[in-house]
């Protein structure tokens, strides 16, 4: 008799699916994408209502539709900006009014990485160092920057230290030099570029040129005779030369500018105006002007009274051209800006100056306007590049670059607190490399700056890229903490425009759409160098 | 669960369906179970489509319109909430501010807060006041957040027509002034020509100082801070040459300067600025009980009923008072309220004239003039329409 196998079970006890591993699973998984999506469509689902009651994706027609949400966008401002790199007025469209808001981001953002960016580093190498104060220096820095919250440090550097600056009537001077540092900000001489500069352009070319030629001659007459010839001393010579001449060539042939003189001014040269300006001060050599008033035998009044009063067009410009000269000369001078040439020429007619200073052919065309009053017209000298210097005339210094405390604020802060964290991402960089490449570099007798330069820093620098990335991309994030300190940037300004407008939705989408491209431009470039860096494996 | 969220679970869970059946064959019984599940979900589904069309045929809201709605019931919701939400201010002392002392919120505006807490609820405590910034008071109120905005606010056209918000009448009728150093021998606007000027972002006055200046011609540069707080202390601390706002604002962050009598006011006023209450747009019913709020206070007023006597008028034989104390008529329920909701208020908050004395009043550091906000009866702008 064959033994029967013991019976296979007909029916395996089958695990119930609330116990089966891979259901739970794929369950958990369907739940999860689920209450998600449900969130999501939810809070859709509100904004979309929300939009409805408020009606401001309404087009003219009366319909809704996504595209005419935007058309706000062509209304006017009506808000001021305190500073921005274009042109810009209240009655410029709020698009405008966004964009010189995202370009003070960049323009803070740009300047913040690069001064972090030397900060951090050289805190980083300082924390390696042996010196025991350097090193402790850059690890207190680190330390309390790093763990103190940003709006606390802005409202500190703005408020604690900036504010707390000399009034701007007793701005600090270094040096006697044109440099004012004051509570509204640091004032310094700005370069102002006249029409004659194009010509002296053409001769720095055609310098650079020359420069490039004699350097190659004389480097193949270094072949030939086989002894040094200083060729880049010569090359440096031969485009001064050049450059020197373009300068006196432009300066003295090319001349745009001109003024108007009014009949009350007995002038005809420039060269008159000081000397009316000295007699009407009792015939004192202008340039005691300043001891005089300061010993007492002038007023301020007297020179203010006496000085020659110009009508200009307010950031042209002709004003620093002019001022220039009359600076060279000490003669005191006081200026009444008008927004455009005609207002300017309005108040010269009016008599509010006895100067109108103006482009030569602007003034010759606003002739014309003049009807009915004495006047003459006189070329003056022009160079290729002015400097518009800081003068405290009324409330405020006019001339000159600015540095908005609110700019400053924002910009210190934020570079001392990234600093701190690139600090310690250059130090972890640099520990990264084994101490065996180094000693291997100094085995095979390379000096320090190339043990530096080709052993350490391009393996440190793998390790420092990726981390770097995401503190460039903090730096430009938090500079939307901007608004606090009263700097115009980016949020700052949608956040009026929101107000405004009353469209949040619309600029919600704007701002995070420029803080993410922001973003995503800063990690591609940064992508693009860390793949040039990376360890190259095959 | 809507018809969408729910038809769109349904969805998903076929999906996940597929993805079982997919990944084994064994797995049968759930698959089944799964079924039976989606089965019974899709009754529901048609079940909640029946309904939904059941409505739609009575005339009842569509589906389709927005669950949660922040229009149109916003007094049932005070109601059940027994809180009335205001948006407010805590930084202009005389209108919102919260005093050191009681840690309380007090002002001209809290108390018109107080007095719709009363009309609505009958208790002019019940109140919450969320402060707001210039620039976020209007998403809180469009947002539900609050009820009503009281918070110094400028009654435009444009504000009105497309914030998605109602003005009631005003409170408070003002202008922008300009309040400068008195060191600075600035005497006018013109003198400012130059100058820097700190401003409150998102106001009326951000506007209107771009304006008036452009129009003159006078050049300036401003300083724009979001919150009145830091915009004081940056005028005080030296950055601008001039600091504008409502006159009343500027009357009140005077006395929060270390030195008040080193500033001036000048005499221009800049522009109207009538500040009122706000409510959602579409919710008609609590804009009424707001506005009519606003009134009752006035005509108390005009009336001499203010909260000290006004138990005296109780049974008395003058008609429009009693129709105004809700002893007579019914007008308190065309707007869903108690008889007795202007009772209340003016027992509770009291008449204008003594919500204006107790904030801004002679016996108060602002003692600021009537002026427009008088009643017409006197010279001034404040003129209910009848409790009839």
């Amino acid at each position: 008799m064959a033994q029967h196998p013991p019976p296979i079970p007909q029916h395996q006890e089958r695990i119930p699916f609330w116990r089966d591993g891979r259901v739970l699973g794929v369950l958990a998984q369907v739940l999860f994408v689920t209450m998600v999506l449900l969130g999501a469509s939810w809070l859709l689902n509100n904004v979309s209502s929300n939009i409805g009651t408020l009606g401001s994706f309404r087009c003219p027609d009366g319909t809704d539709s996504f595209r005419c949400g935007f058309l706000f966008l062509q209304i006017d401002a009506q808000f001021d900006i305190a500073e921005s790199v274009v042109d810009y007025t209240p009655s410029d469209p709020y698009a405008r009014a966004i964009v010189v808001g995202a370009l003070n981001t960049v323009k803070v953002a740009f300047f913040g990485i690069i001064l972090a960016t030397i900060l951090g580093t050289l805190t980083g190498i300082a924390r390696l160092s042996r010196n025991w104060l350097v090193s402790n220096l850059a690890k207190w820095y680190v330390d309390f920057f790093r763990n103190t919250p940003l709006l606390l440090q802005l409202f500190f550097i703005y408020f604690g230290v900036i504010l707390l600056l000399p009034n701007i009537r007793e701005a600090i001077q270094p040096f006697g030099l044109p440099f004012y540092l004051s509570q509204r900000g640091i004032n310094i001489p700005g370069p102002v570029f006249m029409p004659s500069l194009r010509v002296w352009l053409l001769f720095l070319l055609g310098g650079a040129a020359v420069a490039v030629v004699v350097w190659l001659l004389l480097a193949r007459r270094e072949r030939q005779v086989e002894r040094s010839l200083n060729s880049t001393r010569w090359s440096l010579l031969a485009f001064s030369v050049v450059a020197a001449a373009g300068w006196l060539m432009a300066n003295a042939a090319i001349s745009s500018q001109a003024i108007l003189l009014s009949e009350t001014l007995p002038a005809t040269e420039f060269a008159d105006l000081p000397e009316i300006v000295a007699q009407r001060l009792g015939g004192i050599e202008l340039a005691e002007v300043e001891t005089a008033v300061a010993e007492g035998r002038l007023t301020r009044d007297q020179v203010n009274a006496a000085a020659l009063t110009i009508c200009a067009v307010r950031d042209a410009p002709s004003e620093a051209n002019l001022a220039a000269q009359l600076r060279a000369d000490d003669a005191p001078y006081v200026v009444k800006r008008s927004g455009r040439l005609d207002q300017a020429a309005r108040a010269f007619a009016a008599g509010e100056c006895e100067l109108l200073a103006a482009a030569e052919s602007d003034l010759i065309a606003s002739q014309a306007a003049l009807t009915g009053i004495a006047y003459r017209l006189l070329p003056i000298a022009e160079a290729p590049l002015r400097f518009s210097i800081p003068r405290l005339e009324g409330l405020n210094f006019q001339g000159g670059i600015k540095l908005t405390p609110s700019f400053a604020a924002l910009l210190i802060g934020l570079v001392l607190y990234t600093g701190a964290f690139i600090a310690e991402i250059v130090r972890a960089g640099i520990q990264s490399v084994p101490k065996g490449q180094s000693e291997a570099a100094r085995a095979l007798g390379l000096t320090e700056s190339q043990r530096l330069r080709l052993v350490v820093l391009p393996q440190a620098l793998r390790v420092i890229i990726p981390p770097l990335t995401s503190q460039y991309l903090n730096l430009t994030k938090n500079s939307s903490l901007a608004i606090a300190v009263g700097y115009a940037d980016l949020w700052a300004i949608s956040y009026t425009t929101l107000n405004q407008s009353g469209r949040p939705v619309q600029v919600f989408i704007i701002v995070m759409a420029a803080y993410l491209s922001f973003s995503l431009l800063i990690s591609f470039l940064l992508n693009q160098y860390n793949r040039r860096i990376a360890l190259v494996e095959r | 669960m809507n018809k969408k969220s729910l038809s769109f679970f349904v969805m998903v869970l076929m999906l996940a369906l597929t993805l079982v059946a997919c990944g084994g064959a064994d797995d049968s019984g759930q698959v089944a179970e799964l079924q039976a599940q989606v089965a019974d979900l899709q009754a529901q589904l048609a079940a909640a489509q029946a309904a939904t069309g059941a409505q739609a045929a009575t005339g009842a809201p569509a589906a389709d319109a927005p669950a949660p709605a922040p229009t149109g019931d916003t007094l049932q919701t005070v109601r059940a909430r027994g809180v009335l939400k205001c948006g407010g201010n805590q930084a202009v002392p005389g209108f919102g501010y919260i005093n050191p002392d009681t840690n309380d919120f007090e002002g001209f505006d809290i108390d018109f807060c107080k007095a719709v807490a009363a009309a609505a609820l009958g208790d002019a405590n019940a109140i919450e006041i969320r402060p707001t910034t210039a620039n976020e008071r209007f998403p809180v109120l469009q947002s539900g957040e609050i009820d009503v905005l009281i918070r110094n606010t400028t009654w435009t056209l444009s504000r009105d027509t497309q914030l998605g918000a109602d003005f009631q009448p005003t409170t408070f009728y003002d202008g922008q002034g300009m309040m400068v150093r008195r060191a600075d021998n600035i005497n006018s606007l013109e003198d400012l020509e130059g100058g820097t000027i700190c401003v409150q972002s998102g106001t009326t006055t951000e506007k209107n100082l771009a304006d008036v200046f452009r129009a003159r011609g006078i050049s300036f540069q401003p300083v724009v801070f979001d919150d009145a707080d830091r915009t004081r202390e940056a005028y005080e601390a030296g950055q601008c040459d001039g600091f504008t706002t409502d006159k009343s604002g500027l009357v009140s962050q005077q006395i929060l300067l270390a030195e008040p009598e080193a500033h001036v006011i000048l005499e221009e006023t800049m522009s109207k600025e009538p500040l009122g209450p706000m409510t959602r747009h579409g919710d008609n019913n609590w804009g009424d009980i707001v506005m009519w709020t606003v009134n009752c206070t006035i005509e108390a007023e005009e009336l001499g009923i203010n909260s000290a006597n006004v138990d005296s008028f109780l049974g008395g034989e003058n008609p429009v008072i009693q129709n105004l104390l809700g002893e007579t008529g019914d007008l308190g329920a065309g707007m869903g309220l108690s008889n007795d909701w202007c009772y209340q208020v003016i027992k509770q908050v009291g008449n204008y004239g003594e919500i204006y004395a107790r904030n801004l009043g002679p016996n108060t550091p602002f003692n600021l003039p009537r002026g427009s906000n008088n009643l017409w009866t006197e010279g001034g702008l404040l003129y209910s329409p009848p409790f009839r």
